[in-house]
């Protein structure tokens, strides 16, 4: 569907009654159109245009000039829906979900197939194989193996076919390290990132990082033995979110580090951490001068009452004490509270419960 | 269909199954193929729809109404957050139809080039193929076997991905 194709049929191939017309893209059909010299072209909707240009050419010319719409806007043919317009599946098909294009949906006609090939069909990629109730918006696809190894591969499979135009990605339940490079060595205009329950230990993040410039938004939740890097905000210049949620490994030693070099950061989220400090939320403070949100909710170890509290007066959200009520990772009712996620906590309680979440 | 006042000018649209619907032409313009029209000064006092029958056209009525009263997003920097909410699960009441009739609804706002209602439409249908087989798809939007992949393509398709058809 490149412009010389459709140059190439040209008025001649354009039979009437022929409605092939219509599947052509709408720059496609200007070009035809500007070429037959048709007044106002770009003014017409896309299927009126079609069904112009499929009648005869010189008819088209002498009444488009008058009363154009009225002459077309009533005659639309209405076959069978699908096959109406290119662009309205592709309005459709851009609202469903990677996983879902690469297992059932690219299978299910000629003309999805094709739409789905397409590079700009892949700008968003979500992949859940930890896909477990409604909390988040996208199932796994049915009569697919659910593994984290189809996870990768379809993950892989759906970097390869943006062909570079990935501006953002979600990966939950089986990223990487090989696969994080693998993103980010394909992806130079990646500009938002999301990873949940990350496989190892997340050393290889900040070498991904490096090659993420454009990355604005950078979210990590449940990650074990992650570790960061005080080079980060120099990495990515331009993040301004930043959440490490629910990742234990992340104390006041690597905020204070991380925080040297956020000077863009408008969004900080760090949730249920048990071994940040004030310390650390102190070179926040002085790290980030423009930070718009902070959210240290269930953090049982800062307490932002005292002269602390008066260094937050800039920031327009601070959230501390007010209930998590919702939490894409994480199900249970019992840690969305601080009070009693600090109870757990003091139980020794939280171990246990960790492991019976796996 | 004429309940609003009596002051302001009205438009009458007719159905393709000769229907007439009288409304305010501010309900009108959400459609930018009616405002084109209009600005055109092509549209005369009835502005026939060929292809979109009544059941649809009021339908799309009832949707341009709820949007012309709403207030516009770049009209004012503070939106009523009530508005936005009350809009919000108007729309949602307004998509739960069968898809049949959500497809007239599609093909007949893409015509009439209400960009809302194409992206709310479009949604809906994203919603209701999301997790379901190709067979269940084709069955959910009536797609033609004809549309079908040759088996060349599908043959192809499965060596780019033999995991996928697994």
């Amino acid at each position: 569907m490149t412009t010389s194709e459709s140059d190439e049929r040209g008025p001649e191939a354009v039979k009437e009654g022929d409605l092939h017309m219509k599947n052509y893209k709408v720059r496609e059909l200007w070009a035809i159109a500007k070429e037959r010299k048709i007044p106002r072209y770009k003014k017409y909707r896309k299927l009126e245009l079609a069904q112009m240009l499929e009648t005869d050419s010189v008819a088209v010319k002498e009444t488009s000039r008058s009363k154009p719409k009225k002459q077309h806007e009533m005659i639309q043919s209405t076959a069978t829906w699908f096959d109406l317009s290119l662009d309205l599946m592709v309005d459709i098909l851009c609202r469903v979900a990677a996983v879902e294009k690469l297992g059932n949906v690219r299978k299910v006609c000629r003309d999805w197939h094709k739409i789905c090939k397409d590079p700009s069909m892949w700008r968003v990629v979500y992949i859940d194989s930890e896909y477990c109730s409604d909390c988040r918006p996208y199932p796994w696809p049915s009569g697919l193996p659910k593994d984290q190894v189809t996870a990768r591969m379809m993950c892989r499979n759906a970097v390869d076919r943006s062909q570079g135009q990935l501006v953002d990605i979600t990966m939950i339940g089986f990223c990487d390290n090989e696969l994080l490079e693998y993103v980010a060595d394909r992806s130079p205009l990646l500009s938002r990132l999301e990873v949940a329950y990350y496989e190892d230990s997340v050393e290889s993040l900040s070498k991904a990082l490096k090659k993420l410039p454009k990355l604005e938004e950078l979210s990590i939740y449940c990650a074990l033995d992650l570790q960061v890097d005080k080079a980060w905000g120099s990495y990515c210049p331009e993040l301004k979110t930043l959440r490490l949620n629910r990742c234990n490994d992340i104390g006041d030693e690597e905020i204070i580090a991380i925080s040297e070099n956020l000077r863009e950061l408008r969004h900080l989220e760090i949730h249920a951490n048990v071994n940040l400090s004030n310390t650390g939320v102190q070179a926040i403070l002085d790290g980030c001068p423009c930070l718009k949100v902070l959210d240290l909710r269930l953090c049982v170890y800062v307490d932002l009452n005292g002269d602390i509290g008066k260094r937050l007066e800039h920031i327009e959200c601070v959230l501390h004490t007010e209930p998590v009520k919702y939490d894409p990772y994480y199900e249970g009712d019992d840690f969305t509270d601080l009070k009693t996620f600090r109870k757990n906590i003091l139980d020794g309680d939280i171990a246990a419960r960790m492991s019976d979440s796996d | 269909m004429s309940t609003s006042s009596s002051s302001s000018k009205k438009i009458v649209l007719k159905s393709a199954d000769n229907e007439t619907f009288e409304i305010d032409e501010i309900v009108a313009l959400e459609s930018q193929a009616i405002k084109n029209m209009i600005e055109d000064e092509c549209a005369d006092n009835v502005i026939p729809l060929g292809n979109i029958d009544s059941k649809t056209l009021s339908k799309i009525i009832e949707y341009c109404k709820k949007h012309a009263e709403s207030p516009k997003k770049d009209d004012n920097a503070d939106i009523d957050e009530k508005a936005v909410e009350d809009l919000k699960s108007f729309d949602a009441e307004f998509a739960k139809v069968d898809m049949p009739l959500i497809q007239d609804i599609l093909m007949a706002a893409n015509f009439l080039n209400i960009d809302n209602l194409i992206g709310l439409m479009c949604r809906t249908i994203a919603d209701r193929i999301k997790g379901k087989t190709p067979e269940e798809i084709r069955k959910i939007l009536n797609i033609n076997k004809n549309d079908l992949l040759s088996p060349e393509q599908e043959a192809k398709a499965r060596e780019e991905n033999s995991w996928a058809f697994d």
